[in-house]
């Protein structure tokens, strides 16, 4: 187990590697280069260019400065960032905890609403009721986020009042948890609807896969009652791939988180990369991307890994 | 030596009989027998006649201001109200869809041209240039793509052109795993091989023999690449990164709508309602081609699964021919190395 972990982790160095020379590379593309942020200033002359220029190296091969980007980048050291004249790390980290919040509430929301749906559109297979819960997939799947953020906010806050419009609470208070979910709930709703249809459609396609093995036939044959036959035969095996895709999907909530906090003003690392985008801050902008993508091998290993956990079939080695 | 060559011809006719997407008739009997998909085959020709059509017969113009008549609501004379500086909103969203519909259909084609070169680059080569193009696929796969887009955008600049751009370059990848894969299992068939030792060049293979036969789940694939790229369009247009003012696509209205929430509520839900419609007529009509082309009804789920389970079983080789390690068949084919 732990060697395949290993191997694994060792695989997705190529693939680190490459998303750092992808954020190194924009970032020598970015208009003025990795030293915009002290041209243009008033009080720094162009012998002081040329002086911090030389101080922080952007002057030398560019394969060095690779390097000794890299070397800090590993050790924390993000860059600075144009507009709030902070360290990039310290900004990222500090928003971080809300888009995971964010993110943990969605993905459980999207689980405790996609699994029985699931499995009914799979036990009623070619009913109606399969039918409507399949309809409503699609349609889940085809609503764009923002714009179901925007018609809640219209609807549950501009018109009804039963919801805040945004934001993670009122501004200056000790948050109670009654309060935090009060103002998670249109943001939760906003993040799920997509992942929720997606993971409706695929757990029924693969209950119906597994429902249609012998074993299963037998097991009906040999009187085994309905929801044992269900529950313990059939979604335990469907259930395995189900959790390796809900893994693989993860990022999707990242992007997802990116939309609704723009929306919602919710404080999150989304919201902060949406704003640095505008003031075109291009460190914080880096930041973000690399932190996203580690995110996503994480998640794509994760998969991996669950998947031979759950699978006695499958061998790790 | 009977005995291979006529199993060969066999499969050889059969094979072409069985992918030839050629047979219109048929597959619209099939396309037509999916209800929903039917119905958003109807919806999206609407959509797109209206979107053509609609400005040119509409009595207003999507420039001329009224600030008289700021922010109706929606009444006989504007069916979707009037937006802050008293334009006709119906006559707006419909010349809105023109460039939501544009960048998507122009976006997806890059992403197909970009997606099938690369694919069959790596599926007909094979060997490590198969392998250097697709850990550059894997990499690609994992920045998510609206973060790239909203880099890009910021970096580029908002504009028609670089919106294609850069929505065609971060949807790819799909497509070129989706032709890879086909090229990889085509390129041990039969009739690929007697192609090959016919002389036909390296060209030919790909445009005249694997390409056509690996055209159904690109179809699929092109289809539903539509959908997404009208939501990726829409969302950075949304965030103020996509299309600015005067061109306007239906996110650049809902932006527009977003800031005259709490006065003009509805001016938000039109524009919407297009996008959603057109997003679930697009994937209603992928649902009824996936019909088409894969009557066994192998969902997404059942096809990622199979090819996780077998990929993880196999360590990633690509099919070999059978009679290529049975050694007491009759001919002995060795895999040709391209």
């Amino acid at each position: 187990m732990l060697k395949f972990v290993g191997k694994r982790i060792l695989q997705a160095v190529p693939i680190l590697v490459g998303i750092s020379l992808v954020a190194f590379i924009l970032l020598q593309l970015t208009p003025g280069g990795p030293g915009a942020a002290y041209r243009g200033l008033a009080n720094v002359s162009a012998e002081d260019l040329a002086r911090i220029e030389a101080e922080f190296g952007f002057d030398r091969p560019l394969i060095i400065q690779y390097f000794a980007w890299l070397g800090q980048f590993i050790q924390g050291d993000w860059g600075i960032s144009f507009v709030a004249r902070q360290p990039v790390f310290g900004l990222i980290m500090a928003r971080l905890p809300a888009t995971l919040l964010l993110m943990a509430s969605g993905i459980t929301v999207s689980l405790i609403i996609s699994i029985p749906l699931g499995l009914i559109a799979a036990i009623k297979r070619d009913t109606w009721v399969d039918h409507t819960l399949t309809f409503l997939s699609f349609v889940g799947l085809s609503i764009p986020v923002f714009w179901l953020g925007l018609m809640l906010i219209i609807v549950f806050s501009v018109w009804l009042g039963w919801f805040p419009t945004g934001g993670m609470g009122p501004p200056g208070e000790d948050v109670g948890i009654l309060t935090r979910i009060w103002y998670l709930t249109l943001p939760t709703v906003a993040i799920s609807m997509v992942s929720l249809s997606f993971f409706t459609r695929y757990l029924r396609a693969s209950m119906i896969e597994t429902m249609d093995e012998d074993y299963m036939r037998f097991n009906k044959a040999r009187g085994v009652p309905p929801v044992r036959r269900y529950m313990r035969h059939a979604f335990r095996n469907a259930g395995i791939p189900f959790v390796t895709v809900v893994a693989i999907h993860i990022p999707e909530f990242l992007v997802g988180a990116l939309v609704v906090e723009t929306i919602f003003s919710w404080p999150g690392t989304g919201r902060l990369f949406w704003d640095s985008a505008l003031r075109f801050d291009y460190p914080v902008l880096m930041g973000v991307l690399v932190l996203v993508s580690l995110m996503v091998v994480a998640s794509n290993l994760l998969a991996d890994v669950l998947y031979g956990k759950l699978d006695p079939r499958v061998r790790l080695d | 030596m009977n005995r291979v060559s006529d199993e060969n011809l066999d499969a050889l006719a059969r094979d072409e009989e069985v992918e030839e997407v050629s047979n219109w008739r048929r597959n619209w009997r099939r396309f037509r027998r999916n209800r929903p998909a039917l119905i958003g085959l109807i919806v999206l020709f609407t959509i797109l006649a209206a979107a053509i059509l609609g400005p040119m017969l509409s009595p207003y113009d999507t420039l001329t201001q009224d600030l008289s008549n700021r922010l109706q609501g929606p009444s006989w004379a504007h069916p979707m109200g009037t937006d802050e500086l008293g334009r006709d909103s119906m006559t707006r969203v419909l010349a809105g869809g023109r460039i939501s519909l544009g960048v998507a259909a122009l976006a997806t084609t890059v992403a197909l041209t970009v997606g099938i070169l690369v694919g069959s680059v790596a599926g007909f080569y094979g060997r490590w240039i198969d392998n250097v193009l697709m850990r550059f696929t894997d990499l690609a796969l994992s920045l998510p793509d609206l973060f790239l887009l909203i880099l890009a955008a910021s970096l580029l600049g908002p504009s028609f052109t670089t919106m294609v751009i850069i929505i065609g370059l971060v949807r790819w990848m799909n497509v070129a795993r989706l032709t890879r894969g086909s090229f990889l299992t085509l390129r041990e068939r039969e009739f690929v091989l007697a192609a090959r030792a016919s002389g036909t060049r390296s060209r030919g293979i790909i445009f005249k023999h694997l390409l056509p036969n690996s055209l159904s789940p690109l179809i699929v694939a092109g289809t539903l690449g539509v959908a997404s790229a009208i939501i990726a369009e829409s969302t950075l247009s949304f965030l103020g990164l996509g299309l600015q003012p005067p061109t306007s696509s239906w996110g650049t209205m809902l932006r527009n709508a977003q800031q005259q929430i709490f006065t003009a509520p509805w001016a938000a839900v039109f524009p919407g309602i297009m996008i959603f419609l057109t997003v679930v007529s697009v994937n209603f009509i992928g649902d009824g081609l996936r019909d088409i082309f894969d009557p066994g009804g192998a969902t997404l789920g059942k096809s990622r699964f199979q090819r996780r389970l077998r990929s993880l079983r196999a360590g990633n080789e690509p099919p070999q021919l059978i009679a290529a390690q049975d050694p007491d068949a009759a001919i002995r084919v060795r895999p040709i190395d391209p």
